[in-house]
């Protein structure tokens, strides 16, 4: 009885120790910024944006939010900063839905009465979906949601706490603090330009010549309403609720074949319907203004500036900047209508073989 | 809730211990209830649907459990057995049977997509060896509250083990335990292997098997055997680990729950293997199917016609797919096989005994694992390209931060100083599984040594616990 009364005392003592010893160097450290800001003189290392999104919102001094799908992973914040006059921050959600980013967004206005200015990237191959749609493939792929740290339940903050990963990124911290490795650089964050190699040559194998006569489907009812939802729930709701604060949405500027790709599956028409319905939905509040660079065929049409359909090189974030700040390509209720049609009659009818022949760009 | 949760161990656990231990001097009925209403709490916590469900099942068996000691005993056993039947198979089988149907030129029976009810397959099971035990007069009458507590008795509802009726009635109407450091000691020590065993061993089987299932036309031969073995191994640690996990919990309150695993992989038979593997279910098997057919007492043929019944029942049972009925004819055949052929098998050299039974396993668990007949047949038909070699994407499913942070660290990231360290660990394992007896069939010897490791098993597992895959079980 003894020994098992010593064998039950020093189980329950060393276990409870070690799980307050493990939860005590992950609140301390915080390597995802869920309770506080980086530590001074500390080296954070770059995670995952879903795990560091929320902490950033919640926790980081800044004015002004840079957010998005990957389209707006390259934006430079210190850019922005010398541009705008006032501090970014970044919260990138790669694949994300108008759901996710908006109510991130929401989450760093109602933490931060500083924020003056949203800049917004809204995703087209995201619009039209459910309003509270949370993520999308992500489920598939097996990737564990971080749910712990966008609830502001504490109880679930045990995921957090007694986690392994999150211990070991802790210790990650030490070390690089002890390496004296650069410490987190919201200028950097998110940005993958570096891991990408942008160049025409991707698209060797892609199929330039269109297909006559495809019939392009319209908008639906349905769809109308699911656009109509989204749009009103995850950013319009914001605005409102935020009237002081400006909301620059930014409709990034997909490569050419992207749409001719999607002419080829009947949707061209259909897309570029739901961003004229997205603009117009947007466009009569004071607080928002839109930014459209479709028409820029000099980028779309440039394939060293991209490393698949969508993405573009990280000079085309900056041209992005430069533009709002010059109040250049910006779509109004006056212009929106024929500006769609230009697009409309530009990506149907654009000579996509000579695609083919577009020259590098100078070094 | 699962056992490998945080609100299980953090919440429920010690606060289920804590009343436990602190209504020690109540009268029995009140801890009885007690302890049905925390396994209430606990089935509730996956929705009050699944409670529902087994409350229903729960109320109706009870009323042909009185029934049948009153009148027409063998009508209201039939009835019993039929609505369980029936229960069950409506939960569980009506897509899958109106999907095969719907193969009849002409025929559309629309797909019912009924939720599955937690523990259904066991506590369907559990009463129907009730109903017959109570026709046979093998069970004294049982009141309600004790009927309530066998039946929810949480440690072993979701997934088992299938716990003989009298055998556990009668710790219940017995002196019921008080909470003791003899018990607590021995609960923590199986408990903490046991989440171990899930946790961190099945786990790190899964990630190949899950990401060989997922590949499975561009797996090489080498590749293939990995994979086949990863998935032996993970459905073994999987279901041992939560053995050993129930059985610590029904230990920490005194409770003796029945062994349901015996090392299978140890086995130099099938039918050796299937008296180490989920021993519970082989023997409802064996008494309330096998016997009744009329076991091995009607001549040969007749006793393997029973064998392969029992075994095709055992693949129905275990999922609603072709796959899982494949695998159970199999075992059938392969039992069959194994009782015609005995004197002759015994005669053999043991390890080759025990090496072409781990093979039929292995072979027969790809039927249990794979999506469909199909995808089967890849996996098997892989193992035979000629093929090897291991690919980077393959080791690199193999990805656990507290080996690829310390070998980064070393310089040590190449792809072949993982795939050294993954065959180090899974050679461990391996050994372990192998050579040594199960943890639960081990005499406890409680040492400060054993209680630091615990502390230690239990703590990496709780660190590990996000991310883990549920019970491959919890199913059923």
């Amino acid at each position: 009885m003894k020994r098992e009364r010593s064998f039950v005392r020093t189980y329950l003592i060393l276990l409870i120790s070690l799980l307050v010893l493990c939860a005590g160097i992950t609140v301390f450290i915080d390597p995802y910024f869920h309770y506080h800001a980086p530590l001074e003189n500390m080296s954070y290392e770059y995670r995952d944006s879903r795990y560091m999104n929320p902490g950033i919102a919640k926790n980081f001094t800044y004015s002004g939010i840079i957010a998005g799908t990957s389209m707006a992973a390259n934006f430079h914040t210190q850019e922005a900063s010398c541009l705008f006059g006032i501090q970014f921050a970044k919260m990138i959600f790669n694949g994300g839905s108008y759901h996710e980013i908006g109510t991130n967004i929401r989450r760093a206005l109602d933490n931060n009465s500083d924020i003056s200015l949203v800049i917004q990237v809204t995703d087209p191959t995201r619009l039209i979906q459910k309003a509270d749609s949370k993520f999308h493939g992500i489920k598939d792929a097996g990737y564990l949601y971080p749910w712990y740290l966008y609830d502001d339940n504490l109880f679930t903050d045990v995921e957090y706490c007694f986690n392994k990963t999150t211990l070991i990124d802790s210790a990650q911290v030490i070390l690089h603090t002890l390496q004296k490795t650069p410490k987190f650089d919201m200028n950097k964050y998110a940005c993958d330009a570096s891991n990408h190699h942008y160049s025409s040559s991707n698209f060797t194998s892609f199929n330039y010549d269109l297909s006559p006569g495809v019939v392009q489907q319209p908008l639906t009812d349905t769809e109308v309403q699911l656009i109509t939802e989204n749009v009103t729930q995850n950013i319009i709701k914001n605005a409102l609720a935020y009237e002081n604060v400006d909301f620059y949405i930014i409709l990034p500027p997909y490569s050419a074949l992207y749409w001719k790709d999607e002419y080829e599956k009947g949707n061209l028409i259909k897309i570029i319907d739901s961003l004229a319905l997205e603009v117009s939905l947007l466009a009569p509040y004071k607080n928002i203004k839109l930014y459209s660079f479709y028409e820029e065929t000099d980028i779309t049409c440039n394939l060293d500036l991209y490393y698949d359909l969508l993405h573009y090189d990280e000079s085309v974030n900056s041209l992005m900047l430069q533009s709002i700040i010059e109040d250049k390509h910006q779509l109004t209720l006056e212009n929106y209508s024929s500006y769609f049609e230009m697009i409309r009659e530009i990506y149907m009818y654009y000579d996509y073989p000579c695609l083919l022949n577009t020259s590098s760009k100078e070094d | 809730m699962a056992f490998n949760s945080y609100s299980f161990i953090f919440l429920f656990l010690p606060l289920v211990l804590i009343v436990w231990g602190c209504t020690a001097h109540c009268p029995k009925i009140i801890r009885k209830w007690l302890l049905t209403i925390a396994s209430l709490i606990f089935i509730c916590y996956a929705g009050p649907l699944h409670l529902l469900v087994l409350l229903g099942s729960l109320i109706g068996n009870y009323i042909l459990i009185v029934l049948i000691k009153r009148k027409h005993p063998r009508i209201f056993l039939t009835i019993g057995i039929f609505l369980n039947i029936l229960f069950l198979g409506g939960f569980k089988y009506a897509d899958f049977v109106a999907c095969n149907l719907n193969r009849i030129p002409g025929l559309q029976i629309p797909a019912m997509k009924l939720f599955l009810p937690l523990g259904i397959s066991f506590y369907t099971f559990q009463q129907i060896a009730m109903l017959v035990d109570y026709y046979r007069n093998d069970l004294e009458a049982v009141s309600f509250t004790d009927y309530c507590l066998f039946l929810t008795f949480f440690p072993k509802f979701i997934s088992g083990p299938l716990a003989d009726s009298q055998e556990l009635l009668g710790q219940f109407r017995a002196t019921l335990p008080r909470l003791c450091s003899n018990n607590l000691a021995h609960g923590f020590y199986l408990f903490s292997f046991g989440l171990f065993k899930k946790v961190i061993i099945s786990q790190s089987f899964s990630v190949i098997a899950d990401f060989s299932y997922t590949n499975l036309s561009g797996l090489s031969a080498s590749e293939a055997w990995i994979a086949m073995f990863a998935y032996t191994m993970q459905i073994y640690y999987d279901f041992s680990g939560y053995t050993d996990m129930a059985l610590g919990i029904g230990k920490c309150l005194g409770f003796e729950l029945p062994q349901n695993f015996d090392s299978p992989y140890q086995a130099l038979s099938i039918d050796d293997f299937w008296k180490r593997w989920h021993i519970t279910l082989t023997d409802f098997l064996r008494r309330y199917i096998y016997f009744p057919l009329g076991g091995s007492r009607k001549g040969s043929l007749r006793t393997c016609v029973n064998i392969l019944i029992v075994f095709l029942v055992s693949g129905i049972w275990h999922g609603s797919a072709w796959t899982f009925v494949l695998w159970g004819v199999l075992h059938g055949i392969l039992q069959v096989a194994n009782r015609l052929g005995n004197k002759a098998w015994e005669r053999i050299w043991k390890p080759l005994r025990w090496a072409v039974t781990f093979l039929c396993v292995n072979l027969l668990w790809v039927f249990f694992r794979a999506p469909s007949l199909s995808e089967a047949c890849t996996l098997i038909s892989r193992l035979f390209t000629g093929e090897f070699g291991v690919s980077a994407a393959f080791i690199g499913a193999f990805d656990f931060p507290e080996i690829t942070v310390p070998l980064s660290i070393l310089g040590l990231a190449a792809p072949i100083y993982r795939f050294i360290t993954m065959t180090v660990v899974y050679g461990i394992i391996s050994w372990i599984t192998f050579m040594r007896p199960n943890i639960s069939h081990k005499a406890f010897i409680p040492t400060t040594g054993r209680a630091v490791l615990c502390a230690f098993l239990t703590l990496y597992s709780i660190l590990s616990l996000t991310g883990v895959s549920t019970f491959i079980y919890q199913g059923f």
